[in-house]
């Protein structure tokens, strides 16, 4: 008998002995995690409904997203699978998420027989709540589970990953186009993390905004005008197409303010030329930097707005990448830049922007000003106005900011 | 705001494709049914893309057997929300296109479209096409009763509205914001308005015309009859079971010269004009 098998039984007994809780053996595996305690409803950015329990399953890609008001305590449940030849009748579970969250320690009871066993920790309220008064935004939400079989010594389980909202306050309650969506929650957590005051979570959404990337959940971009013309103006159709026109960039930005409890009324603006008549036609129509005005050949017309641009039935025809005049004075070029697009639709008759304790903020192109006249000298390279007749509209236009100005209508997002 | 009634057309990708297979159970009219020269018509708006379709057929055919016609009009979304404006009379469709889109001047949003050249759902093309025509044709006059409004103050506050033709070439307009309202006339050639008295307009409300009377009947079940030459609302006394609920559907039979009030869940659309008659209640 050599030494190594004198001393087998000898090793075998001592590792009995210590590590009698040596859990490497069951394989405890996390079935499903779900969340509770006053968590806030979310809906999916492609419009099929809300996110449902359980929030994290083993068999699921992509876990569901979770969402807490600041100062609630999140409250978990969580089943297990286990493999393992024998089990005892109970074992005790317990969760540890970050921020020093704890779930506490549970004597939970087996199930099952022929080696394959289920337990499951019950709803528990975790350890402490979520600072209250502060957002914040956990990507992911670890919970890290741990087993014991006597209630002393702990061996790591699995773990589970959610990612997790705060919202300063209470949302704002669902109306109209403005709905709780996931993109709502991460893009205005997401940037407003531990902002407490209405300023400061007001200033860190629009941060999202002033570089022209917009992103979703997912983190893919948003487009503004993918073509030169979108059927899309609501939050909804703007997240769940991932293109769209200038309303929807000024709800998404509301909306990302509003889930966080922030109230304001007036807050949203409708633009557009005042309508003042020239040459016997309301000038209804504004070209948004950058255009190339040629030589004039329109002045006969109309000598205050001389540069004219002819088209038959549409100046946007099929596919709706650009703009196609019959005759043109004026030439769309690249710029303003919007959300991923460096040179979106740029002629207009009307606007939508945010307007927030008497600031304009433009959420397409990522600028605000105080004033619709800064606005205007910053933004616009025209005022235009247009009429048809025997079948040609001819769509006349001045580079002379001073021919018109723009009117608000303010309404309440 | 609760809305005047459900709606849903079916809209599949961007191609205008309403369905024209009888399936119109999900289809609820908006707002109004009118029966008019032993036809009837309606609208449904889609849920995404703010386009209007027009749905009509002979008076012996159900709704879900109507032809269903793309208009280049539509609404907006926005809350509260403002039910389609529409009406039709003679060859012609009236309607504000208050749909949001950044080439849509609201002061030319009142179209006079012909009917005869409205395309059917399954040949009107796409719907970025039908928006960028709802914005460049059909203009038939300057919507004066918003444009006044619009001297009057930037504020929308409780901002609601309908139209009525009385005949091809004329039109009633009440519009409401803000606790006042006005009543507008367009006689084919201009705009008279009346500061609205008698009552106090903070809801949804359509108005119609029928035995030369102008009427309003509000979200909450009032109906009022408009004195056209005060602008004052005079109650009119109506079938207490029609107050109880709120939203519905008005059936307008010019051809009798009868009003209905039916409800959105007794829409039928396997069921004719007839029997949606005897289910509703009739107010006039």
């Amino acid at each position: 008998m050599s030494l190594r098998n004198a001393l087998l039984p000898v090793l075998l007994l001592l590792s009995s002995a210590v590590y009698g809780q040596d859990f490497s053996y069951p394989l405890f595996s996390l079935q499903t995690t779900t969340f509770s305690g006053g968590n806030l409803s979310i809906r999916k950015d492609d419009g099929t409904g809300h996110y449902g329990l359980p929030q994290y399953s083993k068999d699921s890609l992509m876990p569901n997203p979770v969402a807490y008001v600041s100062g609630d305590v999140p409250r978990v449940a969580a089943t297990f699978s286990v493999l393992c030849t024998h089990m005892p009748d109970s074992v005790w579970l317990r969760g540890t998420g970050p921020d020093t969250l704890s779930f506490a320690a549970k004597k939970v009871a087996i199930t099952g027989t022929g080696g394959a066993y289920q337990c499951a920790y019950p709803a528990t309220n975790g350890s402490h709540a979520f600072a209250p008064g502060k957002v914040n935004f956990y990507k992911p939400f670890t919970i890290h589970w741990q087993v014991s079989f006597d209630g002393t010594t702990w061996r790591t389980a699995d773990s589970s990953q959610n990612t997790l909202y705060v919202t300063r306050a209470a949302p704002m309650p669902e109306s109209g186009s403005y709905r709780w969506f996931q993109t709502v929650y991460d893009l205005s957590c997401r940037n407003a993390v531990l902002q407490s005051t209405d300023t400061g979570i007001i200033s860190h959404v629009w941060s999202e905004f002033t570089d022209q990337v917009v992103l979703n959940w997912a983190g893919d971009s948003l487009f503004y005008y993918k073509d030169m013309t979108s059927p899309n103006v609501t939050l909804g159709s703007l997240l769940k197409y991932h293109d769209a026109e200038c309303y929807t960039f000024a709800q998404l930005f509301l909306s990302a303010i509003k889930i966080q409890g922030v109230v304001r009324t007036g807050n949203y603006v409708y633009i557009t030329p005042v309508g003042n008549t020239v040459c016997g036609y309301p000038v209804n129509r504004f070209l948004v930097k950058n255009w190339s005005f040629g030589t004039p050949t329109g002045g006969a017309v109309c000598a205050q707005f001389p540069y004219v641009n002819t088209y038959y039935g549409t100046y946007l025809p099929y596919p709706y990448t650009a703009y196609v005049f019959t005759s043109a004075d004026v030439t769309d070029q690249d710029g303003l830049p919007g959300p991923c697009n460096s040179n979106p639709a740029s002629y207009f008759n009307n606007h939508q922007i945010a307007k927030i304790d008497g600031r304009y903020y433009d959420a397409c192109y990522g600028v605000s000003y105080t004033t619709l006249a800064a606005y205007t000298t910053a933004s616009l390279q025209g005022w235009g106005f247009r009429f048809t007749s025997g079948g040609i509209t001819r769509a006349h236009f001045t580079n002379d900011l001073t021919k018109s100005w723009l009117d608000e209508t303010i309404s309440t997002f | 705001m609760k809305r005047f009634l459900l709606f849903k057309v079916a809209l599949l990708g961007l191609l205008f494709q309403a369905s024209s297979s009888g399936d119109a159970l999900a289809q609820i009219p908006e707002r109004k049914i009118i029966v008019q020269d032993n036809r009837y018509f309606f609208t449904t708006v889609a849920d995404e893309f703010q386009l209007a379709t027009l749905h009509t057929a002979a008076l012996a055919l159900p709704p879900a057997a109507a032809t269903q016609l793309a208009l280049p009009a539509g609404r907006n979304y926005d809350e509260p929300v403002n039910l389609f404006s529409w009406d039709v009379r003679g060859s012609w469709l009236f309607a504000i296109n208050f749909l949001n889109h950044p080439m849509n001047d609201r002061y030319e949003a009142l179209k006079r479209l012909p009917l005869q050249e409205l395309k059917s759902t399954d040949s009107a093309g796409r719907v970025q096409g039908l928006l960028l025509q709802s914005t460049e044709q059909y203009t038939y006059t300057d919507l004066a009763p918003y444009r006044f409004l619009k001297q009057q103050t930037h504020m929308l506050d409780h901002f609601f509205y309908d139209m009525v033709a009385t005949d091809t070439n004329s039109l009633y307009v009440v519009l409401n914001n803000a606790g006042n309202w006005w009543l507008w006339h367009f006689n084919g050639t201009a705009w008279w308005q009346k500061p609205g008295t008698g009552i106090s307009l903070n809801e949804p409300f359509s108005i119609f015309y029928l035995k030369n009377e102008l009427y309003l009947f509000t979200e909450n079940g009032r109906l009022y009859r408009i004195d056209t030459g005060t602008g004052t609302a005079v109650p009119k006394v109506i079938p207490k079971k029609t107050v109880l609920r709120r939203g519905g559907i008005l059936l307008e039979d010019r051809d009798a010269q009868q009003l209905y009030w039916l409800a959105a869940e007794d829409f039928n659309p396997q069921q004719t004009i007839s029997i949606l008659k005897q289910k509703g209640v009739r107010l006039l």
